[in-house]
């Protein structure tokens, strides 16, 4: 269990980062969504002891991860946003290297692992090209694998699937789903879908702040019946607009729909709809006023 | 377009902070250099001016070089910006045309690598008014040689450099590879430049890029009052080199524009893989097997990362281009060094190559540390891997120790293809005693200490520094801060961060350097291990932001082990720094240079007064050494009888004695002492009964000379060392009177001091003077000594053998001289080897170190045939034996004792002679110093002005008569030429004042090489039997005498007595004169006739006269001068000798242009005015002229 309270950063030109953050995270995936600039970044960097906060703990088990990081990092696996590798190196070789510095002194079982690693990846066939010669899905792949050696109790995974194919990403959730057993998978990332797919728990992040939190299915629950929507042409939207709490808006086919959260059916002929977790995140925003203009 | 592109490149320039940086960096550069007096530019001098325009002019071409790197930057930059930005693709799909870009982007950064230059000219320029410099070395402000800088390097240097590399960033679209390129087109410059001989120099300065060598050979002869004033001319050599220049920067511009293309490939080819890929099968995995980590394995990570800093290293094409330029820079720099005397190669010994090499590798270190630290440090982050790795639980100081381990193996591979490279130059030089522990030990230990010290701090710092550049610039600060120290005074080594050097002699070995060195190292390594804690505590680590992060982190990374290795390094620092304190200021004296200065002035504030005192002549000499090779210590124990040969009675006798040596007891029979300075070696003594003319009394003393651990610096004496000990009498008993060779002798430094320019010489016949000789004294000695040394050495000094025995486990030596000698007399020890022979009744002998066997031969038949030719043609040689003595490489020179010369193992020894055109210099040295026998031990001049002529010029010629007889005439047009060529370089150093011969004050230039070339000159006019003749008659008037001695006029008017009517002209030009010639075939043409060829040539010949500084004013000219007329050269001859002349005539020669005209038989190839150079001609290669 990964337990954050009351983590707080401001930056030294005045942005403040983490305004107060507390979670709980049992095992398995857990999603993280949330605008740009929300702070998802700085709170996977500071949970993976990259970042001091000015202000908190973060407790994994019985690690305290501010007061003794190497403890954690023995432990952890960390996949950043952007990564890249020492030049005209292989995966193995990088792989090897990675593992010896997570701990792994013993060199057989370090072998041993290290093809384990390459193959659950499928990265076998490559394993002695140079890793700037990789696709970005291949790129990724190594990124993963670098990320489970040392059978890692907590895996932080910032924003995987950016830039994967359709095949790429569903190996990529096939791969996490199977090791998220008994392993803490903190995955941030702005694609929906996916934390609607995989996540058991998620939590919506703006502005430093946790804003909702709980599990998928129930949060798009709780505007089960409270959705409503309606297809206007691109004129009549911004009247609309004006009048009536619009959640969201989408352009199909030269027309526009609206979908506005309220208890009861709103003016204008709108209907039911079934809600998606997309609407969860839209509407999260819209409560706390981060709520952008989408055309 | 190309405006566009321009201006917009001008205006990113001024915003960036790059181009401020540098430019201020610069300004302060040129400010500093021209504005402070610590850094000599332009040649030591005190004539000359600190605004000197040859001064300004030199800056300015140091400046571009420097300001080489400054400019790529920009101009590379430009180019690669847009590929690194990632903002090419958004610029190549406008409709930009490629050659508006390129040339818009080279223009701006052209510009302002310009820009660059000129700042640092005006800082320059800005430097030479400030009010804290010596008002008397600045001359009225001139705007001349700054704008010939301008125009002639500044804006030539830098558009070439900026088009050559701006072309290689294009075309390779890295910035490294420019940077690369520089750095392999600076070394390619110096290997070419130290390989070039003095003969190809004018071709070297046409296709040199700089235009330095265009501007050195244009100012080589250039006096100090031309360096003050003189204004180089813009043609000839210096106007082809610019063009030349130039046009290669627009041939690369237009390479440039011709292959570069708008696209984005990748740069890198790769071959596509044409091996059909077989499907691998991957190993079986039955189960996901956890792997947890073992805790400490923190050595494996060290390795690991090791592994791959190193891989890194090594797979980068930079590094092998600099391991190829390290070895062209070694073969370069050993010719350089080792073309010794006269063209002649020295034996490639390894002795020699590790302390060659040294010199001209530092820059390549300083580079490659301040680069490769950076790179080091910060390639995580470069490489996008930094947040992967550190979430992995690695310690800290495993990043800072691989980075470091890094480094090391980097220099280590460096000094590996040295020594590689160096054993392929030995062979290529047949010549195969390796002696590869030697190599190990003077290339990774003495050389190399000081740099894999230097890694750490640079390691250090970069951690420090949040960024590469950053970090560069603080380590360049580091790097430059101490070395500025020791010029603001401050020397001490254990601010120094540095390693003493070790000189090191084939002889001695390494010797009692060792100590200092390994101490030295130690001490720093236990620096070093503070600085790798601060590295570890301070080390980024993921994200931070802000200095005040980082400290709150390095606090809180303090713990037990941290401060343990902590304290345990402060614990080694202190010690060893104790350790270190205690020889440098508790055994020995700490001394900074200016210490040392101040001391020589209190000296001569305090005791010049006595300087005219009457001394006391010493009769008798009787000296007991006790020598402790081992120990260093040597004891000297005495007793000399003097005499008062005064007119009046003596009052008080002084003495002065070495401040090295410790007084045990000084004693003057029937004086007591009356003051005595300890610090500067100065003992007033008086005599309550005053000693009557003619009375003699006793000196006698015990001084003990300790040489004990090791001092701050420098003076750690090479004289008294465990094989090679080689002291002087003057450097171990009391010397009656006033030293005045302790004064100082740089006008600044004196006037530092507040004290008067220093004295001249006594005027030519001071009547004063004509008692006293060149060894200060009136009268001869005898002589005897004992020494007692190590049981395996010998011990030799001045005196023929009485006695050797050995009495428990010393040997001891006694020598006595049958006749009187000067009070000048050596003691050497060493383990030597002895080579015997005889000549008449002269027993001959060298002592020598055993290995160096190689020209004992050649020293024994010079001294034989100098022999011959001495007695025969001056008077017989006055002693029965002749001795020569290697002594160690520190010193250079030979030196002539009674019957001993002891002559270093530097030179001659290990010149090699295997090529049989070379000059043979080992015989022309030991000709010399046998000539001295003569001219020093039997007659002598009095001390004053022109005093060396009689001594050196006299030697030089003796020397010069030998040789020609063994090798003929036409080697020696070769030898006067380097004679000639040192004579007008010597000029142009000259601090005080040129004198003619005749008023020589003891300077080299003039009495050894112009000496040289006087006397040649002489004998050739005169003929070779009546200028000996004259130097009998001389010998015979003032051989021996005592009391009253010969001065420079006695000599030329003995020259005078011999010499017709006809030559007297001549000896006043050559002697009383400062005359210079300028001839100079200017056409020559040859046409085929019935008789044979007609051979016509037009003469231009001018004859100057110059003052002290170096002014000129021509005067007529009317003179026999040679003319000749030569054909094909035979393959026997070197490139610069000439064959038996087809015609060889004196003719008349007058100021102007002559033509002449002559008919030989044979077919003519080269005609000449005065071809064997026999005139002090400012440009001896215009005398001849191919047909």
């Amino acid at each position: 269990m990964l337990v954050i309270e009351g983590l707080q950063k401001t930056y030294p030109n005045g942005v403040q980062a983490l305004a107060g953050v507390d979670l709980e995270i049992p095992t398995g995936m857990f999603g993280l969504l949330g605008p740009n600039g929300a702070g998802k970044s700085s709170l996977m960097r500071t949970i993976a002891t990259l970042q001091s906060p000015d202000q908190g703990t973060i407790l994994l088990d019985d690690i305290d991860v501010l007061a003794d990081p190497n403890r954690l990092r023995q432990c952890l696996g960390y996949l950043p946003q952007e990564f890249g590798a020492y030049p005209r190196t292989s995966p193995e070789v990088m792989l090897n290297h990675i593992a010896v510095l997570k701990g792994i002194s013993n060199s057989s079982e370090r072998k041993a692992l290290v093809e384990q690693l390459l193959t659950q990846t499928n990265l076998w066939e490559v394993r002695k090209k140079s890793i700037d010669t990789f696709s970005g899905g291949m790129k990724q792949r190594f990124g993963i694998a670098q990320a489970l050696i040392g059978d890692p109790k907590l895996i932080i995974v910032d924003e995987p699937t950016a830039g994967l194919d359709p095949v790429e990403r569903r190996r990529f959730h096939n791969l996490l789903t199977r090791i998220s057993e008994d392993v803490v998978v903190l995955l941030s990332t702005h694609i929906v879908e996916d934390v609607a797919d995989l996540c058991p728990r998620m939590a919506i992040m703006g502005e430093g702040r946790i804003l909702v939190e709980g599990e998928p299915s129930a949060l798009v629950g709780q505007l089960e019946g409270r959705l409503w929507h309606k297809i206007v042409s691109a004129a009549q939207a911004p009247a609309l607009r004006q009048v009536l709490p619009v959640v969201s808006t989408r352009l199909i086919a030269g027309q526009v729909e609206i979908r506005v959260v309220s208890e009861q059916q709103p003016e204008g002929g709108l209907e039911l709809v079934a809600p998606t977790l997309e609407d969860v995140y839209f509407a999260t925003l819209l409560k706390h006023g981060l709520q952008v203009e989408l055309d | 377009m190309f405006w566009e592109v321009f201006r917009f490149e001008c205006r990113f320039q001024l915003r960036s902070p790059l181009f401020v940086a540098v430019a201020g960096l610069f300004f302060l550069l040129g400010f500093l250099i021209m504005g402070t007096e610590s850094i000599s530019v332009g040649g030591v001098g005190n004539n000359l001016n600190l605004n000197a325009n040859f001064a300004i002019i030199q800056v300015q071409y140091t400046m571009s070089i420097l300001g080489m790197f400054a400019a790529i930057a920009f101009v590379a930059g430009a180019i690669t910006r847009d590929l690194e930005a990632h903002t090419a693709e958004l610029l190549y799909s406008t409709g930009l045309r490629e050659n508006d870009y390129l040339f818009g982007r080279f223009a701006g950064g052209a510009l302002f690598a310009i820009l660059v230059g000129i700042a640092a000219m005006l800082g320059s320029m800005l430097g030479t008014f400030m009010p804290w410099l010596d008002q008397e070395r600045l001359a009225p402000f001139t705007l001349a040689p700054y704008t010939f800088s301008v125009w002639a390097v500044i804006v030539p240097n830098l558009l070439v450099i900026c088009a050559l590399f701006y072309t290689v960033a294009a075309l390779t679209r890295s910035m490294m590879a420019s940077y690369v390129a520089a750095l392999g087109f600076i070394i390619a410059n110096v290997v070419i430049g130290s390989v070039t001989d003095q003969e190809d120099v004018a071709t070297m300065a046409l296709f040199e890029p700089f235009g330095i060598a265009a501007f050195g050979e244009i100012t080589r002869y250039w006096t100090v009052f031309d360096r003050n004033f003189g204004m180089p001319e813009v043609t000839d050599t210096l106007l082809y080199n610019r063009l030349i220049w130039l046009g290669v920067g627009a041939l690369a511009l237009l390479l440039t524009s011709w292959r570069y293309r708008f696209n984005l490939s990748p740069s890198r080819l790769r071959r596509p893989t044409s091996k059909p890929r077989r499907k691998e099968v991957p190993p079986h995995v039955s189960a996901i097997k956890a792997f947890v980590p073992q805790g400490s394995s923190n050595l494996a990570m060290l390795f690991s990362q090791l592994r791959m800093d190193v891989r890194g290293m090594t797979r980068s094409i930079p590094f092998y281009v600099l391991l190829a330029f390290g070895m062209l820079q070694v073969v370069g720099s050993y010719f350089g060094a080792t073309t010794q005397l006269f063209g002649t190669p020295v034996y490639p010994v390894t002795g020699l190559l590790i302390q060659v090499v040294g010199g001209s590798f530092s820059l390549a270190v300083i580079v490659i540390l301040i680069y490769y630290s950076g790179e080091l440090v910060h390639r995580e982050q470069q490489a996008g891997i930094k947040e992967i790795i550190d979430a992995a639980p690695y310690p800290n100081v495993i990043m800072v120790l691989s980075k470091i381990g890094a480094l090391w193996f980097v220099l280590s591979v460096m000094l590996f293809v040295v020594l590689i490279t160096s054993l392929i130059v030995q062979v290529s030089l047949d010549y195969y005693n390796f002696e590869l522990l030697l190599y190990v030990q003077g290339l990774f230990g003495v050389l190399g200490s000081g740099y894999f010290l230097l890694c750490i701090p640079a390691v250090m710092l970069q951690t420090f520094a949040p960024n590469k550049f950053f970090g560069m610039v603080l380590f360049l600060v580091f790097v430059l801060t101490l070395s500025t120290l020791p010029s603001l005074d401050m020397e001490h080594l254990l601010y120094l961060y540095s390693v003493p050097n070790a000189p090191y002699s084939a002889m001695n070995g390494w010797g009692h350097f060792v100590l200092p060195m390994v101490s030295l190292t130690a001490y720093c390594l236990a620096l070093g291990v503070l600085m790798i804690v601060a590295a570890h505590l301070i080390y980024q680590r993921g994200i931070t932001s802000g200095v005040k992060d980082r400290l709150a982190i390095a606090r809180s990374r303090l713990n037990v082990a941290t401060g343990t290795v902590a304290l345990l390094g402060l614990a080694c620092a202190a010690g060893l720094g104790g350790w270190i304190f205690y020889n440098t200021n508790v055994l020995n004296e700490y001394l900074t240079e200016d210490d040392r200065e101040e001391r020589q002035a209190d000296y001569e504030k305090a005791y010049k007064q006595y300087e005219k005192l009457p001394r006391p002549q010493v009769v008798d000499l009787e000296v007991f050494v006790d020598l402790y090779p081992e120990e260093r210590r040597l004891e000297s124990v005495g007793t000399a009888l003097l005499v008062n040969r005064e007119e009046v009675p003596l009052h008080q006798v002084h003495f002065s004695v070495p401040t090295a040596l410790t007084i045990n007891e000084l004693l003057l029979e029937g004086a007591t002492l009356r003051e005595s300075d300890e610090t500067l070696g100065y003992y007033q003594y008086e005599f309550p009964q005053p000693v009557e003319p003619g009375a003699e009394f006793e000196m006698s003393w015990n001084l003990s000379w300790l040489n004990e651990g090791f001092p701050n610096s420098g003076s750690s004496t090479t004289r008294v060392v465990a094989n090679g000990t080689f002291v002087s009498n003057a450097e171990i008993m009391p010397i009656p009177g006033y030293s005045s060779g302790v004064e100082l002798t740089d006008n600044n430094v004196r006037r530092r001091y507040e004290l008067d320019p220093v004295e001249r010489f006594p005027k030519l016949n001071d009547p004063e003077y004509l008692g006293i000789n060149q060894f200060t004294v009136a009268e001869r000695t005898r002589f005897r000594t004992t020494i007692a040394t190590s049981p395996d050495q010998i011990a030799i000094a001045p005196g023929y053998l009485q006695r050797e025995w050995m009495e428990g486990d010393r040997r001891y030596f006694e020598f006595e001289m049958d006749e009187k000698i000067w009070p000048f007399v050596s003691f050497s020890s060493a383990r030597y080897a002895v080579a015997e022979d005889q000549w008449n009744d002269v027993k001959i002998e060298v002592y020598y170190h055993p290995a160096h066997d190689y020209n004992i031969d050649s020293m024994i038949e010079s001294t034989k045939k100098s022999l011959d030719y001495f007695t025969s043609e001056f008077s017989p040689y006055q002693y029965r034996q002749f001795r020569i003595l290697e002594f160690p490489a520190y010193q250079r020179f030979a030196q002539s004792f009674p019957n001993t010369i002891p002559y270093s193992e530097a030179i001659g020894f290990i010149a090699d002679l295997r090529e049989e055109t070379d000059i043979d210099y080992v015989f022309y040295v030991t000709a010399h110093e046998m000539a001295h026998q003569w001219w020093a031990h039997q007659v002598v001049g009095a001390q004053m002005q022109g005093m060396t002529v009689m001594v050196e010029t006299l030697a030089q010629y003796s020397a010069l008569m030998v040789m020609e007889r063994e090798f003929g005439p036409t080697r020696m047009r070769r030898f006067l030429k380097y004679e000639l060529d040192n004579y007008l370089q010597g000029r142009g150093g000259e601090q005080i004042e040129e004198l003619p011969l005749y008023l020589v004050e003891n300077q080299p230039y003039v009495h050894y090489r112009k000496g040289s070339m006087a006397m040649y000159a002489l004998r050739d006019a005169v003929g070779e039997d009546l200028v000996n003749l004259a130097l009998r008659n001389f010998l015979d008037r003032w051989a021996y005498s005592e009391g009253v001695f010969p001065t420079s006029v006695d000599l030329i008017d003995e020259f005078r007595a011999v010499a017709g009517p006809e030559h007297q002209a001549l000896i006043t030009d050559l002697f009383e004169r400062i005359v210079l010639f300028d001839l100079q075939v200017s056409e020559a043409n040859v046409v085929p006739t019935d008789e044979g060829f007609e051979v016509s040539m037009t003469i231009k010949a001018a004859k100057y006269e110059a003052d002290g500084s170096g002014a000129e004013t021509e005067v007529p000219l009317s003179q026999q001068l040679d003319i000749g007329i030569f054909g094909a050269r035979g393959d026997d001859l070197g490139d610069e000798d000439l064959p038996e002349p087809i015609l060889f005539e004196s003719h008349n020669i007058t100021s102007g242009e002559q033509t002449l005209t002559f008919t030989v038989a044979q077919e003519p190839e080269r005609v000449g005015i005065d071809p064997y150079v026999k005139m002090i001609d400012r440009n001896p290669d215009d005398n001849l002229r191919s047909l």
